[in-house]
Formats: structure tokens, sequence, C-alpha cells
């Protein structure tokens, strides 16, 4: 569409924020991407806010909307105040997508796979490294084959749980052996996870599980320094790992609410380790960024244990973008604004879609 | 009264390289699909990605050319949003890049729309052959010794790439793009020029070329089916003896070429063997009703996956079909299990179908 075509400014692009969504974790997505349209630096950039509603469908939100509370708040006024857009209308809209959802159908490859068939440049990574980070056993075992390490654990699906819950408790006491973390295979922000220090515990810690994915993943409990690492791709379309944070909290692993509500834990960076283990840690960022074939940026979460071993438990091709999330909050650190992030990101995309033969 | 027929839409061309093939599956699937069950509709996908509904008239077409041609005064546009609407589950009739390989699975997902076939994740990874031989490893699963070749380092040192593959595997070696089908950018080089120039080729198509160490031996394919009772199993494998270094296009997909014995010429204990890796592959990819994989089994014993085909070529000569019918299910009886197994798995799903 000739129309559409800026006359003005001709290396201002059209950026569509596209929040909200089908998973869980959709309200968060709703700061994430309020976040990322409020810093798109207007010199270089057009914003148009793009709501996800819970039938997969995409709606053009006048400013208004950008700022409600909650998806449900967005939803009683999409019909009157909204614009339907079809998928297939998205290429005239937009020059590329700024994909701020988070969890099922946002950051699992779903949603990428369909603007790869629309043809149209996405941020973060492609289809493959989006599907296989949000599956937790997949992850690891290529986390391990590349010698990157992967925590003790097992993966139990509720048909082997129903079959013989007796013989799967019990194989589960002796490995990885107590205590335990059990958590749903696919969800992210700790959603459905159980620490379990009893044996007796285990059916509901299981239960809970599978109230989220059919296959449970039972960890073995790491207990040690728990950190957050931001990596962002340089210009050169390289890894370039972000001072890693260190996360305190009360309970025993992340909660939702740890993770995403302000003030819940406390986020100490860098990290409280000498610099040779920072460097470390970055080291073997970029060597799990690479492994999962991430691309434009990600968040990396893992355990510095007391024996030295550093695992990299939870590689998300997505990270939270409140403005105290771990991305802004790292990214202050290295003297970059909200703005300066944004834009990062948005480059990499462009890069990175430029160069791609078939789907990124 | 009989149930009512569940609507079947038949999705054929798309964006790949493959496209062309693809009308022969879809064409194949659309005509086999059992009437008394099941209504199907044929969808063409353009080279935009937008789907249009097609009647029989254009369903013939020799080329999707021909197709083009006529969609606008002679097919009907299903918008994304309207293909719930449409129908009860899509059949991907398409191969390769953007059909094969999760993207147009994600697209159903977020629809909401069931389909056959692998999800998301076991589709990605049924077509980078570079993350599968990863997870295939640490399943225990041998595959074929891989040297990854991205365009960034072949453009910044590939002198040191040629050395390297003259040590480890050595000529001759066989040269693909991480990603594509059918042979496509397929070389042999038994030298140093003939590695650079098929390389080249490859990163044609894909940023990621591979170099594998060249395997004789027997090809076998062999179909992988979802059970009912969702167990999976492996049905008899299928030999496909080679007439050049490798199969060509031509002898997996034109009838008369090629030549299939089925069930394989292997000693029980192999024929079991390649059958437990089959399954095995099956699982630790997460793939899901049905696929077929390319094996190898070599004069020293070994066993090895190739690649797994997650849409695999669905035309009537189409070797997905030749295990399954030792078994007495015919084709059509096949895409029935297929459509009916899907229907359940989407039925039961959490979140996208894993």
């Amino acid at each position: 569409m000739n129309g559409s075509r800026m006359t003005h400014h001709q290396d201002i692009r059209r950026v569509g924020v596209i929040l909200g969504g089908r998973s869980s974790e959709r309200e968060v997505s709703l700061a994430s991407g309020r976040q990322v349209y409020m810093n798109l630096d207007r010199a270089r950039w057009t914003g148009l806010p793009l709501f996800m509603d819970g039938g997969g469908r995409l709606w053009a939100l006048p400013e208004k909307l950008v700022y409600q509370n909650t998806c449900a708040d967005i939803e009683s006024r999409l019909a009157s105040d909204a614009e339907r857009v079809a998928w297939e209308s998205l290429p005239e809209r937009v020059d590329l997508v700024f994909i701020a959802l988070h969890g099922k159908y946002g950051d699992d490859g779903c949603i990428q796979g369909a603007l790869e068939l629309l043809d149209l440049p996405y941020t973060g990574s492609g289809v493959l490294a989006c599907a296989l980070a949000q599956d937790k056993p997949m992850a690891h075992a290529v986390l391990e084959e590349a010698g990157l390490g992967a925590p003790r654990e097992r993966v139990v699906t509720r048909a082997a749980f129903a079959a013989d819950p007796l013989a799967v408790q019990a194989a589960l006491v002796d490995e990885p052996g107590l205590p335990l973390v059990v958590l749903p295979a696919r969800e992210g922000s700790s959603i459905g996870v159980s620490v379990v220090r009893e044996a007796e515990a285990l059916p509901t810690a299981l239960a809970t599980a599978f109230e989220w994915d059919d296959r449970a993943l039972v960890e073995e409990f790491l207990d040690g320094m728990e950190f957050s690492v931001i990596v962002l791709e340089d210009e050169a379309g390289r890894p370039a790992p972000l001072l890693p944070t260190e996360t305190v909290s009360e309970s025993p692993f992340l909660t939702y609410d740890d993770k995403y509500m302000p003030g819940r834990s406390q986020k100490i960076t860098p990290a409280r380790v000498d610099e040779a283990t920072l460097a470390r840690i970055q080291d073997a960022a970029a060597a799990v960024f690479r492994a999962l074939g991430f691309r434009g940026y990600a968040r990396l979460d893992g355990f510095l244990l007391p024996d030295g071993r550093l695992l990299f438990t939870d590689p998300n091709p997505t990270s939270g973008m409140s403005p105290s999330s771990f991305l802004f909050h790292q990214a202050a650190e290295a003297g970059m604004t909200a703005g300066m992030v944004v834009d990062r990101i948005l480059d990499a995309a462009l890069r990175a879609h430029a160069h791609k033969r078939g789907p990124l | 009264m009989s149930d009512p027929k569940i609507r079947v839409a038949v999705v054929l061309g798309g964006r790949s390289s493959e496209r062309e093939i693809s009308l022969e599956s879809g064409r194949h699937i659309f005509q086999t699909l059992d009437r008394s069950r099941f209504e199907p509709l044929a969808l063409y996908m353009d080279g935009d990605g937008r789907l249009w509904r097609i009647g029989l008239p254009l369903l013939v077409q020799n080329t999707t050319r021909d197709i083009d041609d006529r969609l606008a005064a002679d097919a009907e546009p299903v918008p994304y949003e309207q293909l719930g609407e449409a129908c009860d589950i899509v059949y991907p009739g398409l191969h390769g890049k953007y059909g094969e390989d999760g993207c147009f699975q994600g697209l159903l997902e977020l629809l909401d729309v069931p389909y056959v076939g692998s999800g998301v994740l076991g589709s990605a990874l049924g077509m980078d052959k570079a993350m599968q031989r990863h997870v295939l490893r640490q399943a225990g699963v041998d595959v074929p010794r891989t040297r990854e070749v991205r365009a960034a380092e072949w453009a910044s040192d590939a002198d040191a790439v040629v050395a390297e593959v003259a040590q480890q595997p050595g000529f001759p070696c066989v040269v693909k793009p991480a990603r594509e089908g059918c042979s496509t950018a397929l070389a042999v080089p038994r030298d140093e020029a003939g590695l650079r120039a098929a390389i080249e080729d490859a990163l044609r198509w894909d940023p990621t070329a591979l170099v594998e160490e060249h395997l004789s031996g027997q090809e076998i394919t062999i179909a992988v089916l979802e059970e009912a009772d969702g167990s999976i199993r492996a049905y008899p494998p299928t030999e496909t003896p080679p007439v050049g270094d490798f199969l060509t296009i031509e002898e997996k997909f034109l009838p008369g070429h090629g030549e299939n014995i089925t069930p394989a010429r292997l000693d029980e204990a192999t024929t079991a063997a390649v059958i437990e890796r089959a399954e095995r592959a099956f699982r630790a990819l997460q793939l899901r009703i049905f696929a077929r994989m390319d094996m190898y089994v070599t004069p020293e014993g070994r066993i090895l996956l190739g690649e797994p085909n997650t849409l695999p070529g669905s035309s009537p000569s189409s070797t997905i079909f030749l295990g399954p019918m030792e078994e007495g299910i015919a084709p059509h009886a096949l895409l029935t299990r297929n459509v009916e197994r899907a229907l359940a798995a989407h039925a039961a799903k959490q979140g996208p179908l894993s």
C-alpha cells in the first residue's frame, strides 16, 4: 500500500508493539508493552500499540487504552474504542513488530511463526529458539550437549504418574532425590512451582504442575546464589551480556510476585562475587545465548552453587520490561536509558531479519 | 443418522522451495481422505503466506505458477481469522520452510485451530538438522558426524574451515543447508574446490551449512505413528537403494523413479534396533501424530538418524504409506488415523501442542 508510506521522514520506521496475549502472563505483558511504547524514540520510530485478545486477534489501541490497568479493562472497551487489525493487513500498518508478550503463544515460537509467514521483522529470537527455551527439559538437553551443564532432573508425564504414582514417587526420591523442585515443563515466572522436602508432598506438587502442562520437570533443589543476566546483541550481532544481578528473596525460589512486582525481591547489581566470577558468568551467558540460537536479546537465569557449578536453569527469549525489570535495571547500570535499550533491540531485529534466509 | 462430517482443510503450495512437491502431496491427501467421514476443502497458500480456497479446476493445475495466475479470478481468500469457522482441522500438505518448520503451526496455535502433525517445537527441530542432532545425541541416537559452518565464519575464515574439513571428515563428504529438505543444494564434494563451491551453494539457502561424514550403507525410511492410546510405534522399514550419491528430488518424488523394498532387507536384530531408534528419536524431538524417519544402516553396524520429516511427502508412491500398508493400513486409513489422533491431541492439550 503506497498510500501508507511515509513521505517526509523516510527513515522513521513504524513499530507495532504487541501486548496482552493468551498466556497466564498477559498482565505482565501490559506493563512491558506500555514501557516499550512510552520509550520509543520518536525521532526514529512511530509506535502502534496492538492488543492481542484471548482469541489471538489483534486490535489497534488508541493511546488512552494503553494506560489501562488490566487486560480486562482493555477488553471491555475494545469493541467501542479500538480497531480490529487482520493479521494479513499487518505488513501494511507496520514495518516491524516489538513482541512485548510473555509466556505461551507469545515467547514460545507461535507468534514468531505467524510473523515469519507474513514476512514481518520482529524483536528477539526466532521460532526454534523460542520454542526450545520455553520447554525447559529440551533447553537443558541442548545446554548439556554443548557442555554448559544442566541440573540433575527427571521429566514425569501425567500419564506415567497416573499409571503408577507410587513407583514414580519412589523413583524421584531416588533420583534426583530430596529436596527437589517440581515445575511445569513449559511455564515461566515460577507458575506452578513447588519445593518438595518430603516424599509425601510429591503428589500435590506434581498435581500443581500438571494444572499447567502434561509434563512436569522434577529438578534437584539448587541452593546457591540465584542470578539473572540480560544479554543484548552488539552491532556485529554478537551476544554482549550485561552485569549479572543477584536476586535475594525470602521464599526459597522467586515467585511470580517476586519477579514482577516492584519491591518484592532485592536485586543487587552487580552480583556480590569477585570480578573473575562476574566475567565467568558473562562468558557462560554468551555461550548459552549462542547454544540456544537466541537472537536480539534474552534474559538468562541461573545459579552459582557453593561447589562452583554454574547452571543456567531458565533461559528466556524475552524479559519482563516493566520499569524496574532486570532488563532496564541492568541497562541502567551500564549507563543505558530505557529508550536506548528499546533502540538496541529494534536495531538488532532489523539487522537479523535483513540477513536471514528463510525464517530467523 | 450419521455424525456430521469433519471438515478437513488441506493446505498446499506455500513459500518454500518445495512448493511444487506440496501440490502433489496436498492433492493426494485431498483426494484420498475418506468421504464418508470427512469433508475436505483445499486451501492454497500463496507466496505471501495468504490462504485461498480453491476448487477442483485449480487443484489439478501442474504448477504453483498456474494456480497463482488464476487466484484472483477463480479462488476465494480465507482470512486467517476465519479459518476456525471454515474447517474443524487443518491437514498441512506443505513441505519445507514456513510450512513444515513451526511457522504455520505457530499461526494455527495462535488461532486455536487444530492441525495434523507435530507442534511448533517438534516441527522447528525437525527442520533444523544442526539443533536436532544435538538433541538426538543427548537422547542416545547416533547421527552423522557434523561440522556446522555459519555464514559469518565462512566469510571471515573459509581457509581454516576447508583445512579442518580436509582432515575431518575428509573427502568425500556431504554438504547441505541446515534447514532444507529434498536434496536441495546437497552435494558430495571430493576435493577442496568442490567443498568451497558446495558450502557457498548451501549458504545461499540457509545461514548455516552442514558438512557431514559420507556414509555408505543402506538407506532406510520408516514411518512412526502415534497409536490411538497415545503410544508411539514404528512400522516396517523401507529400503531405498540410491542410484547416484544420494536420493535426488526426482527419485524421491516422481513415480517410477527410485526403487523401494518393504520390508527392508535387514536381519531381525537390525530391524528391531532400527525400530527402537526411530521411536526414540520421535520421542526425543517431541514429534506428534506421524513422521517419516530417514535412517542409515552402515556395514560396521551403525544405525543413524539422517533426518526426520514431520510432514513427509504424501503423493501416491510416497514411502510414508509403505510400512503401514504392510500391516494392512491403507493410505486412506492412515489419513483417517492421523486426523482422528490429531483432533484428540488438540482437544487434550494445555497451551500449544507439545
